[in-house]
């Protein structure tokens, strides 16, 4: 035990003068997670104050169209940005075009026609958009909608208020006709467990994949270490003392053990304190703290054997040093660190369960955004530990034939 | 004692050590010289236990090497060629650490960190951290670590690389005494003739993984003037016949005449059958350097570039 101790010791100050292996570990995830639960913090939230601005141009001039743009004002993600009503087309273009807006509306002349007569269809278009194609499909879609939304509710609200007295003879209430556009769906989440509502938040979704992301860099202080003892002697000098390759690996996995699990407390702390300091939402670690501890024990597990395997696999610090990254980063893309695993195409998200990230990633969203337990994440630690366990084997079976 | 026999080490196809027999004798410092890629590294290696060999038989105080290498490694120890230590670790922690990891704690941890220290001359820089260290400092540290668990058998692997005439002085000064006061058999590899002159009992010369002279050094050191007279080659006749004449010496490739009372007629006596026999003379010293000249004749005449 007391061997052990020292071991650890002897890591933990090696490590702490390791600047390279602090800054991935701990610096660069930081300012991941700062910087994506930040800028990503307004897309993932129904009550943010993002709005996407609209250029409106009335070359209508009446009142049907004064009192569309009344109601586009209102609308909530929409920032109207009315121009003058001489405007040229072209010149609302080139505006688009140069990228300084992303949407223009344009209400023709005929907008008021259009609304006051029932039987005039879409033909003689009444308004038109002009759209940034660098904007994303979906979010062109939800102005257009939007948009098209309030002119059919407009027009319906005219025909009523025309016709309101054929209205009343036919029994139908102007007013629930005209509600029913409101909000007709509303969204909710499913949870593991009702007791407590999480709304998804960018930290919600960022912190569990930088952490992981940041638990497999753990490869550079183990490969810095581990190189210059190979290099220096101190292997040779372990043999002589008899020192058993197991006793080592333990040694150095219990210590980095305790890197993980520092790592994996530091980055739940920026996400639950430091992010609401900076104007971001904090994050919920969900009601197993047990789950939440497995978790991190398995995948701070995985990623230690990883950075044993391939830390013991080579023969210089270069190597292992640009192998060990490019492979978390290829992992971590794959995995759906970068990039979440729903937005990918199928056969990507089928790729994603070669990835350790992947398994770590489900595993954490589930105690931390599903309220799961550990029942929920059995399979996620299963996969790690095993794979773990493969890679650690191998990486004895070096240090070993090194040793031996 | 050390007592060797047939030990064959070979890389892949490379023999580095071919088939060598030795008996080093207890209570001796043993100067191992030889060229780079000699195999010095190599046969310190095995019997420290961190090299498997191939073949042959290793007794180390009545225990075989095969057999016995736990108890082995309890009583010897080696300092490797290279800074075996945490440079970011103070001088104590290293030696605190190294010592756990011997066995060894409590009071004995304590008195065998004091004991180290004190011989490496590291006392006022216990808590400093080895990167810190001059290049010679790092060498004693390296060589106090070595010296934890106390061990009867010290392998010291080219322990003075790169260090200043000072510190090299004061290693060598305390290894002698290490093995003055504490008897310990000392197995000392280098390529440095003049250190192995200063504290070596014996000298072992190895080429190419064979040994090519093992000789007490006092037999090897001249105590008066001589001239030795170097030659291409002596057939095996003639060198008894000039060996049979006293005051002459056979070493290698050269003939060494003491330069007394007789010298003359020896010299006359020794050309005569050189001048007979064809035997062609390739140089003549004065008051040749005689450790160096036979390692520079015993070992291959080729650059060694390979380590």
């Amino acid at each position: 035990m007391i061997r052990l101790y020292y071991i650890v010791k002897k890591e933990l100050i090696e490590m702490s003068y390791d600047i390279g292996g602090i800054m991935v570990c701990i610096a660069m995830p930081t300012v991941f997670i700062l910087v994506m639960s930040l800028s990503m913090q307004a897309l993932f939230q129904s009550h943010s104050h993002f709005k996407i601005d609209v250029i409106v141009v009335d070359h209508d001039k009446s009142t049907e169209s004064r009192n569309f743009m009344d109601i586009v004002k209102e609308i909530q993600h929409l920032n109207m940005l009315r121009l003058d009503s001489g405007t040229p087309v072209d010149a609302i273009s080139k505006d688009i075009a140069s990228g300084d807006h992303k949407f223009a509306l344009i209400i023709n002349k005929g907008f008021s026609s259009y609304i006051g007569d029932i039987n005039k269809g879409p033909e003689h278009n009444p308004v038109s958009m002009i759209t940034d194609p660098a904007v994303q499909l979906p979010q062109q879609l939800l102005v257009k909608y939007q948009l098209e939304n309030e002119v059919a509710r407009l027009k319906l609200t005219t025909f009523l208020n025309k016709n309101e007295e054929m209205i009343k003879l036919a029994g139908i209430k102007k007013e629930n006709v005209i509600k029913s556009f409101d909000e007709l769906i509303k969204p909710t989440y499913a949870y593991k467990d009702k007791q407590e509502v999480i709304i998804p938040s960018a930290a919600q979704q960022s912190v569990p994949s930088w952490m992981v992301f940041a638990l497999y860099f753990i490869v550079i202080p183990i490969a810095t270490i581990f190189i210059a003892e190979r290099n220096n002697g101190t292997l040779t000098r372990f043999k002589s003392i008899n020192i058993s390759p197991g006793y080592l690996i333990f040694g150095k996995m219990f210590s980095y053990y305790i890197v993980g699990m520092f790592q994996i407390v530091f980055m739940l702390c920026m996400g639950r304190f430091i992010v609401p300091l900076l104007g971001g939402d904090t994050i919920s670690l969900g009601n197993s703290y047990l789950g939440l501890y497995l978790m991190a024990s398995c995948c701070s597990f995985n990623a230690i054997s990883f950075g044993l395997l391939l830390s013991s696999a080579s023969k210089n610090y270069m190597t292992i040093g640009a192998i060990g990254a490019v492979l978390n980063i290829i992992l971590s893309a794959i995995g759906g660190v970068m990039v979440p695993k729903f937005v990918m195409p199928a056969f990507l998200q089928r790729l994603t369960y070669i990835s350790p990230h992947s398994w770590g990633i489900d595993g954490f969203l589930a105690i931390m955004l599903r309220n799961g337990g550990v029942r929920d994440i059995i399979p996620d630690c299963i996969f790690l530990i095993i794979t773990g366990a493969v890679m650690l084997a191998v990486s004895g079976f070096f240090i070993k034939k090194k040793m031996v | 004692m050390i007592q060797i026999q047939k030990l064959l080490k070979a890389y892949n196809n490379v023999i580095a050590l071919n088939s060598i027999d030795l008996t080093l004798r207890d209570g001796m410092i043993i100067g191992l010289l030889g060229p780079n890629g000699a195999g010095k590294t190599t046969l310190v290696s095995i019997l420290s236990g961190t090299l498997k060999k191939n073949s042959g038989q290793v007794i180390i105080d009545g225990l075989d090497l095969d057999k016995n290498l736990p108890e082995i490694q309890t009583i010897s120890s080696i300092v490797p060629q290279s800074l075996a230590l945490y440079p970011n670790l103070t001088a104590y922690q290293n030696l605190e650490y190294f010592g756990i990891l011997y066995g060894l704690q409590g009071k004995k941890l304590r008195e065998r960190i004091e004991f180290s220290i004190e011989v490496a001359s590291l006392q006022e820089f216990l808590n400093k951290r080895a990167v810190k260290f001059s290049g010679g400092m790092q060498r004693r540290l390296n060589m106090a670590i070595g010296l934890l668990n106390d061990p009867r058998i010290l392998y010291l692997d080219e322990p003075t690389v790169g260090v200043d005439a000072q510190s090299r002085k004061y290693m060598l000064e305390m290894i002698k005494k290490l093995n003055i006061n504490h008897n310990k058999i000392i197995i000392y590899a280098s390529h440095y003739i003049s250190e192995i002159e200063q504290i070596a009992d014996d000298v072992i010369i190895i080429d190419h993984g064979n040994i090519v002279l093992y000789e007490k050094l006092d037999k090897l050191q001249l105590t008066t003037d001589a001239i030795a007279i170097e030659v291409e080659s002596l057939p095996g006749t003639i060198i008894d016949r000039l060996d049979a004449i006293d005051g002459i010496e056979i070493n290698g490739g050269a003939i060494t005449i003491v330069m007394n009372e007789m010298f003359y007629p020896r010299m006359i006596e020794a050309l005569s059958i050189m001048h007979e026999n064809r035997i062609r003379i390739k140089n003549i010293k004065f008051n040749p350097h005689k450790l160096e000249d036979l390692y520079l004749n015993l070992t291959s005449t080729k650059l060694s570039d390979n380590e």
